[in-house]
């Protein structure tokens, strides 16, 4: 059973329909995320775990097969555009609780598999506290799972299949190991990788996205003829923005105008409608408005939430 | 303000109304607290229909506290002893409808989620308000000593939800300080550090029967009472309910007026 631990929800079941791939990783990014980015696709699982921003490993399960890494994200890229549907969630996670995670994705297996009456728990949990190890415990039967987190040989949180977040106590996890059949895996840090690279830049996703989601079969659009030298810029036009830079002066808008608040707050809605490119369909830009109007209600004037928005309709003009 | 002859006026021209015997003498005081309630009450409803649904159950809740403090001065009150408990239930409901407003209002900031409706405030707040009426009216007549326990009641379901509420409204106030109507959620802050004075003292009063429904009651019954020997304490418990009950009305009104600027 594939688990992953859920943490403070930063966005929790979103559509995959509408998000786009890359500009959600970079808010990740951007945001400084240290916890995981998990999409439920209907016939497979990903885990993106993130260290302060940096993409630190990936893995997929399908099929009862796991992929790693690179060839984890280009699997997340194919099943983004193939899948009719599935959803995204992104939980922050301590910093402890990151690294344990970090093991349970990529670590080595210590134990894999073993049934639990044939594990002596007091050697393994002295052997766990005097290696100091960073691991995750993870316990199961074919239908629950839990799993324990160890920072450098102390325990530091509990996880089951059944919990909304990170618990403090191991009961759950307990009952799990006493049920029939149930096993055990310890994955744990090699402590001797110290460096851990970002793949984020190893591997260009907005590029294999864009690659992915070309239309093979589209005619290619002829190359337009060059304007002639002579015109000169139009003074009056407007400076274009891209959708990146849309999504920060959003984003920047909402903080002059709501405080740090209104910055939460637009971050929150402009990943739910997927990205600040989708605001060239009017309907979505529509959309964005009245969630932000909603929330900002709360939090400033009446005029001022109507300058916002006109700010935003005219900054949305310019993507 | 002696206002007898007005209402023995309004009986004769409606005599279904029970014939006023004793002077309606009506405190400015008293007026003054129940027209700042009143502003606040006017202002907050307006926020729970053009508002946020957050300022549904808080809006609802003070023009509760509007209705249940206008009460005093209805001249025919202590004829209807019925009404009189309903209208202390009130009051206690309408701190329940803002403590959830508030309880709300932080969830909002910590996580910016906005659900539920406004439909669903009025009709549970109205369904609430009828139990209670149903209750009431389903039981004995209410005696003064079981007036006397609607009022404790009241005062100590306030006391503690103010605890609550000023607890909560700082944390509201660290996550948006920043925002344009931090200020407003500063004041809102401080009306409940009033209510709460205002309603421990009355609490206080009550617990040790010093209060002057109890003082009234034992003078038919003839019970004794310690309350000469305490008399410092209770002057001041007396002085510290009257001051903030008047503090608490000024201020509320001062808070929805000065938010009803920030919000618009």
């Amino acid at each position: 059973m594939f688990l992953m631990p859920k943490g403070t929800p930063l966005a929790e079941n979103v559509p995959i329909s509408k998000l786009q791939l890359p500009d959600a990783l970079e808010k990740l990014k951007n945001g400084k995320l240290t916890g995981c980015a998990l999409f439920d696709f209907p016939a497979a699982d990903c885990a993106l775990v993130y260290d302060e921003g940096k993409l630190v490993h990936a893995v997929v399960h399908r099929e009862g097969q796991e992929i790693k890494d690179q060839a984890a994200l280009q699997a997340l890229v194919e099943m983004m555009l193939l899948a009719s549907n599935g959803s995204f969630s992104v939980y922050a996670l301590s910093k402890d609780i990151t690294y344990a995670v970090m093991a349970l994705v990529a670590g080595q297996a210590a134990i894999d598999g073993q049934e639990i009456k044939l594990i002596d728990f007091k050697a393994l949990l002295e052997r766990i506290k005097t290696e100091q190890m960073t691991a995750t415990l993870k316990i199961y039967t074919a239908e629950r799972a839990g799993l324990i987190f160890y920072r450098n040989g102390a325990t530091v949180g509990f996880f089951h299949d059944g919990a909304a977040t990170i618990e403090t106590s191991a009961g759950e996890v307990q009952q799990i190991a006493a049920l029939p059949g149930a096993r055990a895996d310890l994955r744990a840090l090699d402590t001797t990788d110290g460096f851990v690279l970002d793949l984020a830049g190893l591997v260009d996703i907005r590029s294999l996205w864009e690659a992915s989601s070309d239309n093979p079969f589209a005619v290619p659009t002829p190359p337009q003829p060059a304007a002639p030298e002579a015109e000169p810029p139009q003074p009056a036009a407007q400076e274009r923005l891209s959708a990146d830079q849309l999504d920060n002066a959003i984003i920047e808008l909402a903080t002059q105008y709501l405080g740090k608040l209104g910055r939460t707050l637009a971050e929150k809605e402009l990943m739910n409608i997927g990205s600040a490119a989708a605001l060239q369909d009017p309907a979505k830009l529509q959309e964005l408005l009245s969630t932000i109007e909603k929330g900002a209600k709360l939090l400033s004037s009446a005029n001022k939430i109507k300058e916002l928005k006109d700010a935003i309709t005219a900054k949305a003009a310019q993507l | 303000m002696d206002l007898t002859a007005f209402f023995q006026a309004l009986t004769s021209i409606f005599p279904f109304l029970p014939k006023i015997y004793n002077a309606v003498i009506i405190d400015w005081t008293d007026l003054f607290i129940v027209f700042c309630w009143f502003v606040a009450a006017s202002i907050s409803l307006y926020f729970s229909v053009n508002n946020s649904r957050i300022w549904t159950s808080i809006g609802v809740g003070f023009f509760l506290l509007f209705w249940s403090q206008s009460f005093q001065l209805n001249p025919w009150h202590e004829t209807f002893t019925v009404m009189i408990a309903i209208h202390f239930t009130i009051g206690t409901l309408s701190i329940l409808l803002v403590s959830h407003g508030i309880q709300e209002y932080y969830l909002f900031t910590r996580t910016l989620e906005i659900t539920g409706s406004k439909k669903t405030i009025y009709i549970a707040t109205a369904a609430l308000i009828a139990i209670a009426i149903l209750l009431i009216s389903l039981n004995p007549k209410p005696s003064l000593y079981v007036l006397r326990n609607y009022r404790m009641m009241n005062n100590i379901v306030w006391t503690f939800l103010c605890i609550l509420n000023i607890y909560y409204i700082a944390k509201i106030y660290m996550e948006m300080k920043d925002s344009p109507i931090a200020n407003g959620i500063i004041c809102l802050g401080l009306v409940f550090v009033f209510a709460l004075i205002w309603k421990a003292s009355g609490m206080y009063l009550h617990m040790y029967q010093w209060d002057k429904a109890w003082i009234d009651i034992i003078e038919f019954t003839g019970e004794s009472t310690d309350i000469n020997e305490n008399m410092g304490k209770v002057q001041f418990a007396r002085s510290l309910f009257k001051t903030f009950n008047v503090l608490t009305s000024f201020s509320v009104a001062g808070t929805f007026a000065y938010l009803f600027k920030l919000l618009r």
